[in-house]
């Protein structure tokens, strides 16, 4: 083989890896089959409230009895498999890149996705893949190491890595869509829980929610906090109800800290851990309702934060 | 360092590039520092430990040229190993052995109070303690002068591209390539880096891609059927092949670059037709490492027990060799399967050949093969397989006709596109390994640029769509 020939062909292979990048980029950011696509497809909307989290507001979050409670229209743009660093992304991308607007945030605070968590999840970053070029997303991977370099720069590095998410039957379903979305019109209850009694899972869920502060000093959550305070939002915090929770004397304590915390950061905190008492006929795993969990939860959130509204 | 990884795309460039920059004299020395570094990557101290190995066999290699007598050359050929053989006693057996001792315990009523050891094992231990013990056995025998240069000696022990998997080399193919010299060539490099790529393949698109399904069958999560134990199973020939070939590909391929020549260690395995053929073509250095140096010299020396010593010696050298591979029985059970069906072939062979010569070749070299294939996939379960109740529920599971088109919506997502995405890619490698294999074929497949190209373009579709990234495995035969 001449070198001639070799690089001809190397070339060529650039060419295809580079033509083939753009055109896989320009359909996934066209299309909606994932959440982020959907998220990000939404642009200067005027919405009432807005929820925010990973899975356990994803599915615990009724966005249509909370529409009618509150006489208004919201949406749920949480991610599951998300953690904060991931949620701060979006939550700038959703009101300052797509310039959206909202009163009000809910922003569902739970473990694993503490506020102090500075790790990556492939589950919600594998998802953000097609918007890697915008600077806001970039410049929050890219502290994470070389890997996202090549994501960002090398033509079709990202897809082939996750071609899991996005390999050529998700290029195809651009056209076809044939695959089940990734989220549906209230954005909730996308897992299809049902009411499954499901008490094999006997782990419990750690209620220390500033947990895994790496000395960042919870740079994402507070992130978050300026894009509401940028755009005018008010943001407040909530625990959805959870079905085997950690209720030893140190979890109390952790949730008194974090209680005094919040007062002390000006944040408004509603902990409704323990409302369902537990109970597993309302959940399809430990930490995730099912519909008729996610319904309750979502009523008596919502009661609670308008008597705290009226209150005031 | 693991080879499908950017850190070793980078080492390997810079490495290279540097390479063939520097004046003869120094390339020893930046093989070494970067053999070093490759395998400080993994576990830092663990350098210690080769360190220890490499002193020791270095001058065990110069004392047993020097000695005056044939006493005192057999006195050090000992010392080295036991040397050898003691590091692998300590880090990879001890707890095992500890373990039939608790056992034995507990069965007459005693406690053993023996401590466990809390150490892991070092990365490719059996590979580099077996490379080292092959020079001073070598240099015993007067088949190798013994190594002066320390640095080169370290070099052989350490050079990155075979370290911590094979192949196994002996000093006669080695050690004299450090001392010569070896200039860019275009042609040698080009056929390096193709088969680096292909190796790549191997492991990313292939093997990395079929462990998926073999972990979610080998977990039992979704228990066991025939199909589905089948499926497992013959995922795991071609992942455990596509892995460790791979692997040797890209160490020859990467040595090859350089101008080094290692060992050849796979030759399709799978066309075997007797367990015997299986492993002449199978991790070549290592069945020629046991035949060299335990095999032979046990039937040698028990030659007067006729056929039998060569029974006794296949068993033997095959127990050793699934101890080898893991420190466990359920590997000692492959070593022995192996054995016993070695010694079985070498015992009915007139009486095979007279019983199936009317058999037409057709048919007769097809039936070998599928035999031994299906012989090598009941066997893989006692190596894959992480104790004896999992190889005994998935044997079990051979049995259990319940459908598996029943059981296939169950799978996650994940394992339903790996399984799919799996049968795919497997047809296309089978269609290019046979391709290859046929030298009619390979020499038009070479004369041929537009067909060349052609191959290599769908090949590097194949490997960004369907190679496994996210899942990256670290090779199978590091833990060895």
């Amino acid at each position: 083989m001449r070198p001639k020939y070799v690089i001809i062909g190397l070339i060529s292979l650039t060419v295809i890896a580079t033509v083939l990048h753009f055109w896989m980029e320009n359909r996934y950011q066209g299309t909606m089959l994932y959440k982020t696509q959907w998220i990000l497809q939404k642009k200067q909307q005027q919405y009432d409230y807005v929820v925010m989290g990973a899975s356990h507001a994803y599915v615990g979050f009724d966005i249509g009895v909370a529409d009618s409670m509150l006489h208004g229209k919201g949406i749920n743009i949480s991610l599951d498999g998300s953690l904060i660093g991931t949620q701060s992304v979006l939550t700038d991308l959703f009101f300052n890149r797509n310039r959206n607007k909202t009163k009000t945030l809910f922003f569902c605070i739970d473990n694993p996705s503490a506020i102090g968590t500075e790790v990556l999840t492939d589950i919600a970053d594998g998802r953000m893949m097609p918007y890697m070029s915008y600077p806001e997303v970039f410049s929050f991977y890219k502290p994470y190491g070389v890997k996202w370099y090549f994501d960002r720069y090398v033509p079709m590095w990202k897809y082939a890595e996750y071609n899991y998410y996005w390999g050529p039957h998700i290029f195809a379903d651009t056209w076809g869509h044939y695959m089940k979305p990734d989220f549906d019109t209230s954005s909730g209850s996308r897992y299809d829980y049902g009411n499954r009694y499901d008490n094999s899972d006997t782990a419990t869920v750690n209620l220390d929610f500033q947990l895994q502060d790496t000395g960042s000093g919870y740079k994402y959550f507070k992130r978050i906090i300026k894009v509401c305070k940028d755009n005018n939002i008010t943001p407040v915090l909530f625990t959805l109800p959870l079905g085997r929770a950690d209720t030893s004397a140190e979890a109390q304590k952790h949730l008194a800290d974090f209680n005094t915390w919040c007062r002390k950061e000006g944040l408004e905190f509603h902990y409704l851990g323990d409302y369902l008492n537990y109970d597993f006929r309302y959940f399809g795993t430990k930490g995730h309702l099912n519909k008729k969990g996610a319904e309750l939860a979502t009523r008596k959130f919502i009661d609670e934060f308008l008597t705290k509204q009226l209150a005031k | 360092m693991l080879f499908n990884s950017i850190e070793f795309l980078i080492f390997f460039i810079f490495v290279t590039t540097l390479y063939f920059a520097l004046p003869h004299k120094f390339r020893w020395f930046l093989l070494l520092a970067a053999s070093c570094g490759f395998y400080m990557f993994f576990k830092p101290e663990y350098i210690l430990i080769l360190g220890f190995t490499i002193v020791i066999d270095y001058y065990a290699g110069i004392w047993i040229e020097s000695a005056k007598t044939p006493v005192r050359r057999r006195q050090w050929l000992i010392m080295s190993l036991v040397a050898n053989i003691g590091v692998l006693a300590v880090f990879k057996y001890y707890n095992f052995i500890n373990d039939n001792i608790t056992g034995l315990c507990n069965l007459f009523g005693y406690n053993n109070h023996i401590p466990y050891l809390t150490i892991i094992l070092p990365i490719g231990l059996s590979f580099h303690t077996f490379q080292a013990m092959s020079y001073t056995i070598e240099v015993y025998r007067g088949n190798q002068k013994a190594e002066r240069h320390f640095g080169i000696y370290s070099l052989y022990v350490m050079f990155y591209p075979q370290l911590v998997a094979g192949p196994i080399e002996r000093p006669q193919n080695m050690l004299h390539q450090f001392w010569e010299k070896y200039t860019w060539d275009y042609h040698r490099v080009m056929s390096g880096l193709r088969l680096m790529a292909w190796g790549l393949f191997k492991k990313v698109v292939i093997a990395d891609r079929l462990s998926i399904v073999v972990d979610a069958m080998y977990g039992g999560a979704y228990g066991y059927n025939t199909v589905w134990v089948f499926i497992g199973t013959f995922f795991f020939a071609y992942q455990i092949y596509c892995d460790f070939s791979g692997y040797s590909d890209i160490a020859l391929g990467s040595a090859r670059v350089m101008g080094f020549t290692l060992m050849k260690n796979f030759n399709f395995p799978f066309q075997a037709r007797t367990i015997t053929d299986y492993w002449r073509r199978w991790h070549i250095s290592l069945s020629t490492w046991f035949n060299d140096y335990l095999y032979t010299p046990l039937v040698i020396n028990r030659r007067d027990w006729g056929k039998w010593a060569v029974v006794f010696a296949l068993c033997f050298t095959f127990f050793i060799s699934g101890l080898w591979h893991g420190a466990g029985w359920p590997f000692i059970i492959w070593g022995l399967l192996h054995g016993i069906a070695m010694s079985y072939e070498f015992l009915t062979k007139k009486w095979r050949k007279k019983t199936f010569r009317n058999l037409p070749l057709w048919l007769n070299n097809g039936l070998s093969q599928l035999l031994v294939f299906l012989f090598l996939q009941f066997v893989w379960i006692f190596f894959r397989a992480d104790s004896f109740s999992t190889a005994f529920r998935v044997i079990k599971g051979i049995f259990n006709y319940e459908s598996f088109i029943a059981q296939f919506p169950t799978f996650t997502a994940a394992i339903r596109y790996s399984l799919l995405v799996g049968v795919f890619v497997l047809i296309n490698f089978l269609i290019l390994e046979r391709f290859w294999r046929n030298e009619k074929w390979k020499e038009k497949y070479e004369g041929n640029m537009t067909l060349r190209y052609a191959v290599f373009g769908y090949m590097f579709l194949l490997f960004i769509f369907f190679g496994s990234f996210k899942n990256a495995q670290s090779f199978i035969y590091f833990q060895f």
